[in-house]
């Protein structure tokens, strides 16, 4: 059990999908000027990186693996992950459609979401089994949404403050997420 | 509409099918460069970390319930030179793949990383000139190494920034001790046998490449 | 018209610093100038496949199911790609890691594919692909430059004299990526809004 606890605390802090493994960066960017917004996105993400994670872990060993076909990886990862998110949104918008009108527009942007596709690959790198791999994309996905409302509450508060013309919108916003960064870093050597 | 249906899937089906192909005739082309390469690699590596004029294959030994295979070194009159093992400590980004040579004293001679996903320009410096140097001349110089990071009150220079790397790297090198000294009686009952040690092994190319 | 559109990705509509498309690898592998070039050149490459092959076929695909055929079509060419350089580069391949079938994700492939290449001719679209793709490889290559300059004191692996004197390590960890391409974003925005001054 300590084992699985460390692999998500590890997701979440020290190996940050966002601020340290620098995957996912356009939603990062791009959703995080709102926090409604940005909550939205950061479920929708966590969903989707927790049920990919899983789905393509049990396709490459039992139906890649056996075959041979391990050359087929990305492929076969990136048509499950687009499927995936097809198919909850179809699965949302019939069962609840309150959380449709919450996550719907975010849905489609999260196929060519990185850190999705990142969790995938990496489970299978990194050797895991299926409940680490269950664990570790759970703590990338909480990791991506915690980085996004920290994002999205500072640039609240960046809309009101005097900037000059040209650091104004996306060059503040990286070097904002730039000092998040290194925060995290001293996060390292927890575990 | 359903004829639709029919076309659409038709239509991706052979989208995949002419994608499957040109994948499986591209595995064929890479698959057997990947390998020899990997090979390749490795029988540098070996001459690397413990320099012999010939290694013998992988051998496995067993004892007490516990397994390692690893392959042996002998010089020109046919002597066993030490021991060659392959350890995957983990690392901060993955496993990092490292073979460490040990002669029969039980002394480290030298390492090799054959691969590793550590951060780059971080963690992945322990491949670097810099850290192989480093670690080099403190085997030259100290007989008996704490392999331990300094800041774990050990011997190595850790990469700077990338303590959890060095950490693994440490972790690795004293495994692969811990099996020398577990497995020691073992590994050097080894005999040169010409029967089954003689044959070429890309070594020889590399002695005759470096002249 | 045609060189207009090898042209205008490389300065007009370049990919890095004006549509900013594609910011993980931009972000995540220009620790070294080396990195940046193996993945913009592998980046380039499949670019120019994948918009050739869907402009080819951009008049069969049924449009209810483009995406989908684009992404397997970008998914086959990446593999591709990413064999070619285990097996010829096994260098590059082990200092970009997963970054390399990550190229199916990046934006630029995908965008390109719907905006230009499903409906333009294919030898436009392979112009448009080597414009973005060396746009790519310069946007690349100027965030790199700063960061292995100040961060590893080096440029192409060769250190330079002075700054390889502690060089600022931060540079090439992840918040050095941020603060080098939020600076230059910064810097772009101020000479536009100088020239609309004047």
């Amino acid at each position: 059990m300590m084992h699985l606890l460390t692999i998500l605390i590890t997701a979440i802090f020290l190996e940050n999908f966002v601020l340290n493994q620098i995957l996912g960066i356009c939603p990062f960017i791009g959703v995080s000027n709102k926090m409604d917004s940005a909550i939205g996105m950061g479920l929708a993400v966590t969903f989707v990186m927790l049920l990919a994670g899983v789905s393509t872990w049990c396709v490459n060993e039992y139906l890649l693996i056996p075959l041979h076909l391990e050359y087929l990886q990305t492929i076969a990862f990136i048509l499950i992950i687009a499927s995936l998110v097809q198919f909850i949104e179809m699965v949302i918008k019939k069962t609840a459609p309150n959380l449709y009108q919450a996550l719907g527009v975010f849905l489609p942007l999260i196929t060519t979401n990185c850190a999705v596709l990142g969790v995938s690959l990496l489970n299978i790198k990194k050797g895991y089994g299926l409940l680490e791999t269950t664990f570790n994309s759970l703590g990338g996905g909480l990791g991506f949404f915690l980085a996004l409302i920290i994002m999205a509450s500072i640039r609240e508060r960046l809309e009101l403050a005097e900037l000059p013309e040209a650091m104004k919108g996306a060059p503040i916003a990286l070097i904002t997420a730039g000092l998040l960064a290194t925060a995290f870093m001293g996060f390292s050597g927890l575990v | 509409m359903i004829k639709g249906m029919l076309k659409t899937g038709l239509f991706l089906f052979v989208v995949a099918a002419i994608s499957g192909v040109l994948l499986a005739y591209t595995q064929s082309l890479t698959a057997p460069v990947i390998e020899k390469n990997q090979k390749d690699a490795e029988e540098k590596a070996l001459n690397l970390v413990l320099p012999s004029l010939r290694f013998s294959d992988e051998i496995t030994s067993e004892k007490d319930g516990k397994k390692i295979t690893y392959r042996v070194g002998y010089d020109k009159n046919g002597d066993l030179t030490g021991a060659v093992f392959k350890v995957s400590p983990k690392g901060f980004g993955g496993l990092i793949n490292t073979m460490v040579g040990i002669n029969k004293e039980g002394q480290v001679v030298n390492y090799k990383i054959l691969s590793l996903s550590e951060t780059p320009g971080l963690g992945s410096k322990l491949t670097s000139d810099d850290f192989t140097n480093k670690f080099k001349k403190l085997l030259e110089t100290n007989k008996t190494p704490i392999f331990k990071v300094k800041k774990d009150k050990g011997d190595v220079d850790a990469v700077t920034a990338a303590t959890i790397s060095s950490r693994a790297f440490c972790v690795g090198i004293n495994e692969a001790l811990n099996n020398f000294n577990i497995f020691k009686e073992q590994i050097l009952a080894n005999k040169y046998s010409p029967s089954k040690d003689n044959k070429p092994n890309g070594l020889q190319n590399s002695i005759g490449g470096t002249k | 018209m045609k060189i207009d559109n090898l042209f205008k990705g490389i300065w007009k509509e370049n990919p890095t610093f004006v549509i900013a498309l594609g910011i993980c690898p931009t972000l995540a592998v220009t620790t070294s100038m080396t990195n940046a070039l193996g993945m913009g050149l592998a980046t380039m490459c499949v670019l120019i496949c994948s918009n050739l092959f869907i402009s080819l076929i951009r008049k069969i695909v049924p449009d209810n199911i483009r995406i989908p055929v684009y992404i397997m079509v970008i998914a086959t060419f990446v593999t591709i790609v990413d064999k070619l350089i285990q097996a010829y580069s096994p260098a590059l391949s082990a200092s970009l890691g997963i970054f390399i079938p990550l190229i199916v994700v990046n934006c630029i492939i995908l965008g390109r594919a719907e905006a230009f290449a499903s409906k333009n001719s294919p030898i436009d679209s392979v112009f448009d692909a080597i414009g973005m793709g060396i746009g790519f490889i310069i946007g690349l290559s100027c965030i790199a430059f700063f960061r292995e300059l100040l961060g590893d004191g080096k440029l192409y692996g060769f250190a330079i004299p002075f700054f390889k004197n502690d060089p600022a390590l931060i540079m090439i960890m992840a918040p050095g990526g941020f603060f080098v391409f939020g600076l230059l974003r910064a810097f772009k925005k101020h000479l536009e809004l100088r020239r609309a001054g004047k």
